[in-house]
C-alpha cells in the first residue's frame, strides 16, 4: 500500500511537472512578439521570473487547496517582491534589493506604463518600469494557466491565458513583422503539445491497466499533432507567399505622437535670418568628433507645399511627421562609426542638430534630465527635437550612423521611397533639368549634371545691403526666378529647394537638409569663445541647406547643389534667353500627368503600355495570379475536411482488406460503430456490440451484432463468405443511418471527428 | 468436447419450458426465474435478499414441481440446530442397529428460509452439503442426490435477532439476487387469478431430474474463447484494486461467472459465450463477494454499484487479438 502511494506520489509529481513546463513554454512563446520592443536581457529576466513565479503560485495554490483570494494575494506578494528587481532594476539596490520609489514606481507602472510602452521608440529595454507590462501579465497568465490546467475540470482552457498574453504582445509590439511567423508557429507547437498531453491524461484515465491500447492511442495523438503542425507550417509558408502582406495594425501606431513638428517654423523659412549682420557671426554650436568638412543637421524636409519646405507631410500623415520618444537606442544596421559631443552656444530651437543615423543620445548639462525625457526622435528623417528647445548651456553626446560615401554620382540608382507628393516643377527648372541633363543619361548621370550645373552656373547672395539682390524665400515663383535670372543668384535656401525638386523629376527620392557646413575661415571675433582645435564651432552664417537622395541601397545620400562663394557677374537685364538650349535628336518627353509628377518611380516606361500584347499577358497573368490564390486559399481551407474523409476511406479500405476473415468481420463492425459515432449516437468505448447495436436501435443491428460476435468468441470461426455479407449488411445500415437526415447532416457526420479523436481510432480493426 | 450449435438450441428450448412453466405461478420476474434455473443448471445455489412475501418459497416450490423434483422448505430460527437439518443418526431398538434419518436438506431443492435467523454453526451444518452435495453424520457420508441446489432467503430489512452469513458462506451461493416485488400489470394478474394461485396448485413437470442433471452436464460443455478468459480475469482484478473494496472477488467467484455465463450463453442458444453473457450475470454472480470498505460503505457505496463502474471502465474483448 505504501508503494502505491508512492508511486502515485510519484505520478502526481511528474505529471504536475509535465503540465507546468509546458505551460511555461507556452508562455515563453507568447513572449517572443514582446521582444522586438524590449531587445534586453532585463526582458528576458522579467519574463523568466515573472513565469517561474507565476507557475509556482498556481502549483502550491493546487497542491494546498488555496482558495481563490488567497492565489489572488499571493499574485499580489509576488508582484511586490519580485517586481522591482524584475521589472524596475534601476530602482533596485545591487539590482536585487527593491527600494520603496521603486515600489512606488511599480505600482504606478501598473496603471502607466501601458500608454508610455505605445507612445515611445523601442528598443526601450530596461527604461524606467516599461518592463512592468509584460512582467505582469506574464505573472498572471502562468498563475492563471498553471491553476486552470491543475484544478479546473477543463485543462485544455489554460491555454487561453498565453493565448492572451500573446496577443497582448501583438497588440503593443512593433509595426514590423520581425518574429511575428516564427512566433506565431512556436506558440501553435506548444500550444498542440498542451493539448495532446491533455487528450493523452483523458485517454490515460480511460484506457487505464490496457498499456499497449494507451500506448497506441498516445502514439496516434502525438503523431496526430505533429502532422498538424506539419500542416500549419506548409500552410503557413504557403500563405505568406502566396498573399499579400497586409498592413499590421498595432496600437502604437494608431496612438498621436508626443511631438507635432508642424507646430513649430520650418528652419527654412527663416534661413535668412540667419545671415543678418548683427548676429551671423554669433556662435551656435561646437562640436567635438565631426569628420572632418562635415555638416551637422539640424532638420530633414520632405514636404513641400508650393510655398514653405517642412516635414510630415501636408496633412500631417507622412512617417516623417512621426516624432517618437528614444529612451534607450535604435536598432541601426551598421556599426556606430561617429560620436559626437555637441555643446550649446548660441542656438535656441527645438531641433536637436546630429549627424546621420542615431544610434543613441546622452544629454548632460544642468537640463539633462529633462531633456532626456523631452527627446523625440523621427527615425525616417533623422532628425531630433526636444518639446521644451535647446538653449545655450545644454550639451549631448550622439553616436551615429553615417551612410558610406559612393564617390561618385555617377552610376547611382533612385530609391525607392515614397514621399509626400510635391507640386509640379516649375516649366522653368524643367527646361534648366533639359538643358543640364538631356533625359538621354541613366538617372545617377543626370543627377550628377545637375549639381554640376548649380556650381556652374550659380552664384551665392544672401541679399544683405553689400550683396547682390537676393530675394529670399523658396515658393515656386521664386524658383522660376532663379531658373531664369541671368547670372542665377540665390542661396542655400533656393538652390537645395530647387535641386531637391529635380532630383525628384530624375526619379530621386529627395528632400531638403538645413544645417551647419563649416565656413571657409574661422572666426576671430571677441563674441566667440575659444575653440578646443578638434572642436568645430559653427556660427549662424555657417548655416546652409543641401539635399538628400536616396539611392537603390536604400541609405540616403547627403549632395551639396551650393557654388562656391564667388564674384557674381553683372546682369544682362535685356537678354531675352537666359540659357541656350543644345538641339536634342530625340523627341522631348511625353508630357506627364500630375500623377506621374507625384510618383518617385523612376522605371515606369510608357512604351509598356502601349504594347497591347504585353498588357494582354499581363492581364492573364494577373488573373491566373488572383485564380492561384483563390484556389490555394480553398484548398487550404478545405484541407482539413478533406484530409477527414481522407482518414475514414483509408480506415475503411484497411479493414475490408484486413488479412482475416475475422479481421474483416470486426473491421466490418467497427465501421459501423464509427457511422453512427459519427452520426451523434452516443457509442460508449467499453459497450459490448449489443449494447452499442443496442444504443443505435432496431433489430438489423443486433443481428449484425450477434454475428460478428459468433465470428469471434465461436470455437468454429466464420466461414469463408461470412465477411462479404457482414460488410454488405454495414453498407446497407450506413445507408439507413444517413437515410432520413439532412445533406447538411450527412456532410457534417462525414466531416466529424468523432470516429477519429475518440475510441474507435484506438479499436484494432484500422490495422492489418 | 464442446457444445455444437443444435445442443444449444435443445438445451435452450429446455430452458425456456422450465422458465416458461414457473412464470405461471411467479407471474412477471422472467429475468428472477430465468437467473434461479441459471443456477440451477449450473449446479449452484441461489441466495435471495427479499422482504417476505415476494414469492420466495413460490418459487422455490415451483422450480422443484417443473423437475419433478423433491423439495423441502426449512424455516431458520436461532434454535435450530444442526441435526435438524441434516438429519440425525436413531438407534433402532427391533433391529438393534443405528438408523440415519435424512434432515430436509435430502431434495433436489431446499428452500431455506431466513437463513441469517440461525446460529452460525447452524448455518455452517449447510456448508459442506452446498459444496460437495454430501453430509457426514456419525462418520458416515451421505449424498443428497442430484440435482441439488439451496434457495436460501434474508430479510435484508429485519436485522435484530440475526446472524450475518459468515464470508466463506456467501462465496459458496452462485448468486445473490432478489425477487422483488412486482410491477403494476402483474400485481394485477396476480389479483385477478388469486384463487388458481393457491398454494395447492401444481405446476406439471416439465423435466425429469436425471434429464436437468443431463442438461447441467451440457452446459459446461460450452465453448469459452481465451478472450472471455481474459475478461473476466480482468474484471476480478479490478474488483480487488477499486478504492472502496477492502477485499475483492476470489479465484472462486471467477470460476462461478465462467460457469454461470456457460449456462446463460447455452440457455440463449449458443454454444460459445460472449461477453454480454458475463456482463448479464457479473452482478448477481459477484457483488455478493464483495467486502466493501466501511468508510465507503458508510459513504454510500454499493456492491452493485461498484461492479456496474468496473463493468464501465473494463473494456469487454471485441477480437480474437486481444489477448
Amino acid at each position: 500500500m505504501t508503494q502505491t502511494r508512492s508511486q502515485a506520489g510519484a505520478d502526481r509529481f511528474w505529471a504536475t511537472a509535465v503540465s507546468t513546463l509546458l505551460i511555461a513554454a507556452m508562455l515563453a512563446a507568447a513572449l517572443i512578439p514582446w521582444w522586438p520592443i524590449y531587445e534586453s536581457t532585463a526582458f528576458i529576466v522579467a519574463g523568466a521570473v515573472a513565469i517561474v513565479a507565476g507557475a509556482g503560485i498556481g502549483v502550491a495554490g493546487a497542491r494546498r487547496r488555496w482558495p481563490a483570494w488567497m492565489v489572488v494575494v499571493a499574485v499580489f506578494a509576488a508582484y511586490l517582491v519580485l517586481g522591482v528587481p524584475a521589472a524596475v532594476p534601476g530602482r533596485a539596490l545591487a539590482g536585487i534589493v527593491p527600494t520603496p520609489v521603486g515600489v512606488a514606481d511599480l505600482l504606478a507602472a501598473a496603471a502607466l506604463s501601458w500608454k508610455q510602452l505605445v507612445t515611445i521608440a523601442v528598443p526601450v529595454g530596461s527604461y524606467q518600469a516599461l518592463l512592468v507590462p509584460p512582467f505582469l501579465s506574464a505573472l498572471v497568465a502562468a498563475t492563471t494557466a498553471v491553476t486552470i490546467a491543475l484544478r479546473s475540470r477543463r485543462p485544455a482552457a489554460a491555454v487561453v491565458p498565453p493565448a492572451l498574453l500573446l496577443v497582448g504582445g501583438i497588440t503593443f509590439g512593433v509595426v514590423h513583422t520581425a518574429f511575428a511567423v516564427e512566433a506565431g508557429l512556436a506558440f501553435l507547437v506548444a500550444a498542440v503539445a498542451w493539448l495532446v498531453r491533455v487528450a493523452i491524461s483523458k485517454r490515460r484515465a480511460i484506457t487505464s491497466g490496457r498499456p499497449v491500447e494507451t500506448a497506441l492511442a498516445d502514439a496516434r495523438r502525438v503523431f496526430g499533432a505533429s502532422a498538424l503542425v506539419a500542416i500549419a507550417l506548409v500552410g503557413a509558408t504557403a500563405a505568406s507567399l502566396a498573399l499579400p502582406v497586409p498592413q499590421r495594425n498595432v496600437l502604437r501606431a494608431e496612438l498621436q505622437p508626443p511631438f507635432e513638428p508642424r507646430e513649430h517654423e520650418s528652419p527654412l523659412a527663416g534661413f535668412r535670418a540667419a545671415f543678418d549682420p548683427d548676429s551671423s557671426e554669433r556662435a551656435m554650436l561646437g562640436v567635438r568628433g565631426l569628420p572632418e568638412g562635415a555638416g551637422i543637421r539640424i532638420a530633414t524636409l520632405d514636404t513641400y507645399d508650393g510655398i514653405i519646405y517642412s516635414v510630415g507631410g501636408i496633412d500631417g500623415t507622412a512617417l516623417s511627421g512621426r516624432f517618437t520618444r528614444l529612451p534607450y537606442r535604435l536598432d541601426q544596421s551598421g556599426a556606430v562609426d561617429v560620436r559626437i559631443e555637441v555643446s550649446v552656444l548660441g542656438y535656441a530651437d527645438v531641433w536637436v542638430p546630429g549627424v546621420g543615423r542615431l544610434e543613441r543620445i546622452a544629454f548632460g548639462g544642468p537640463r539633462a534630465e529633462q531633456l532626456a525625457e523631452g527627446f523625440v526622435y523621427n527615425d525616417v528623417t533623422g532628425t531630433g527635437a526636444v518639446q521644451e528647445g535647446l538653449d545655450s548651456g545644454d550639451s549631448y553626446t550622439a553616436f551615429s550612423v553615417t551612410p558610406a560615401d559612393p564617390g561618385s554620382l555617377v552610376g547611382l540608382r533612385p530609391g525607392t521611397s515614397v514621399l509626400p507628393p510635391s507640386p509640379d516643377l516649375p516649366a522653368e527648372l524643367a527646361q534648366l533639368l533639359d538643358e543640364w541633363a538631356p533625359a538621354t543619361g541613366d538617372p545617377g548621370r543626370r543627377l550628377a549634371q545637375l549639381i554640376k550645373g548649380f556650381h556652374d552656373e550659380g552664384y551665392v547672395s544672401h541679399g544683405l545691403v553689400e550683396e547682390r539682390r537676393s530675394r529670399s524665400g523658396h515658393s515656386l515663383d521664386r524658383l522660376a526666378e532663379l531658373a531664369t535670372e541671368s547670372p542665377m543668384v540665390g542661396d542655400g535656401e533656393q538652390y537645395a529647394v530647387a535641386a531637391a525638386l529635380m532630383a525628384r523629376r530624375i526619379g530621386f527620392p529627395a528632400r531638403v537638409v538645413v544645417g551647419y557646413l563649416p565656413g571657409a575661415e574661422p572666426s576671430e571675433t571677441d563674441a566667440t569663445p575659444p575653440a578646443e582645435s578638434d572642436v568645430t564651432v559653427f556660427e549662424s552664417a555657417d548655416l546652409q541647406a543641401w539635399i538628400e537622395v536616396q539611392t537603390a541601397e536604400g541609405d540616403w545620400l547627403s549632395i551639396d547643389p551650393n557654388p562656391d562663394v564667388r564674384e557674381i557677374p553683372e546682369r544682362h537685364p535685356d537678354q531675352p534667353t537666359v540659357v541656350s538650349r543644345p538641339q536634342s535628336a530625340l523627341p522631348p518627353p511625353a508630357e506627364r500627368t500630375p500623377v506621374d509628377d507625384l510618383d518617385p518611380d523612376p522605371d515606369l516606361s510608357p512604351d509598356d503600355q502601349d504594347d497591347d500584347a504585353a498588357a494582354w499577358l499581363q492581364v492573364l497573368l494577373g488573373v491566373l495570379g488572383v485564380t492561384g490564390i483563390v484556389v490555394v486559399v480553398l484548398a487550404l481551407i478545405a484541407s482539413p475536411f478533406i484530409a477527414i474523409i481522407a482518414a475514414k476511406l483509408r480506415r475503411r479500405r484497411l479493414r475490408r482488406g484486413a488479412a482475416t476473415v475475422v479481421e474483416r468481420i470486426e473491421g466490418g463492425w467497427q465501421e459501423f460503430a464509427d457511422s453512427a459515432s459519427d452520426f451523434g449516437y452516443p457509442i460508449r468505448p467499453n459497450a459490448t456490440r449489443a449494447e452499442q447495436a443496442a444504443t443505435v436501435g432496431g433489430l438489423a443491428p443486433l443481428v449484425l451484432a450477434s454475428v460478428v460476435d459468433r465470428a469471434v468468441f465461436a470455437p468454429d470461426g466464420p466461414s469463408d463468405d461470412d465477411d462479404r455479407r457482414v460488410w454488405e449488411s454495414v453498407d446497407e445500415l450506413q445507408e439507413r443511418l444517413g437515410a432520413p437526415r439532412t445533406r447538411r447532416e450527412r456532410w457534417r457526420a462525414a466531416v466529424s471527428l468523432t470516429s477519429l479523436g475518440g475510441y474507435a481510432v484506438t479499436r484494432r480493426g484500422a490495422r492489418s | 468436447m464442446t457444445m455444437t450449435p443444435e445442443e444449444a438450441t435443445r438445451f435452450s428450448a429446455n430452458l425456456d419450458r422450465l422458465v416458461g412453466a414457473v412464470e405461471e405461478v411467479l407471474l412477471g420476474k422472467n429475468r428472477v426465474v430465468r437467473l434461479a434455473f441459471t443456477a440451477l443448471l449450473s449446479e449452484g445455489h441461489l441466495l435471495l435478499d427479499d422482504v417476505p412475501g415476494t414469492g420466495k418459497t413460490s418459487l422455490a416450490r415451483a422450480m422443484a414441481q417443473s423437475v419433478a423434483g423433491t423439495s423441502n422448505r426449512v424455516q431458520f430460527t436461532p434454535d435450530l440446530l444442526p441435526g435438524d437439518i441434516t438429519g440425525v443418526t436413531v438407534y433402532d431398538q427391533r433391529s438393534g442397529l443405528f438408523e440415519f434419518h435424512p434432515g430436509p436438506v435430502f431434495a433436489n431443492i431446499v428452500l431455506a428460509d431466513e437463513i441469517n435467523r440461525a446460529s452460525p454453526k447452524t448455518q455452517s451444518a449447510l456448508l459442506e452439503v452446498m459444496e460437495e452435495g454430501q453430509i457426514t453424520v456419525d462418520g458416515v457420508t451421505h449424498a443428497v442426490g442430484h440435482p441439488f441446489m439451496v434457495i436460501a432467503t434474508q430479510n435484508p430489512v429485519e436485522q435484530a435477532g440475526t446472524y450475518r452469513l459468515p464470508e466463506a458462506q456467501l462465496d459458496r451461493f452462485l448468486m445473490r439476487t432478489s425477487i422483488g416485488y412486482p410491477d403494476h400489470a402483474s400485481t394485477i394478474r396476480i389479483l385477478e387469478g388469486a384463487d388458481q394461485r393457491a398454494h395447492g396448485h401444481r405446476i406439471e413437470p416439465q423435466l425429469r431430474a436425471d434429464e436437468v442433471v443431463e442438461l447441467a452436464a451440457l452446459a459446461r460443455t460450452v465453448y469459452v474463447d481465451p478472450t472471455i478468459h481474459d475478461y473476466v480475469s480482468r474484471l476480478v482484478d479490478a474488483t480487488r484494486t477499486a478504492r472502496e473494496v477492502r477485499l475483492g472477488v476470489s479465484v472462486r467467484g471467477a470460476l462461478a461467472l465462467i460457469r454461470a455465463a456457460k449456462t446463460h450463453a447455452a440457455g440463449r442458444g449458443r454454444h460459445y459465450v460472449v461477453p454480454d453473457d458475463v456482463k448479464a450475470l457479473a452482478d448477481p454472480v459477484l457483488a455478493h463477494r464483495l467486502i466493501l470498505d466501511p468508510e465507503a460503505e458508510f459513504d454510500g457505496a454499493t456492491a452493485s454499484n461498484i461492479i456496474a463502474q468496473v463493468l464501465i471502465e473494463t473494456p469487454p474483448p471485441s477480437s480474437r487479438q486481444a489477448v
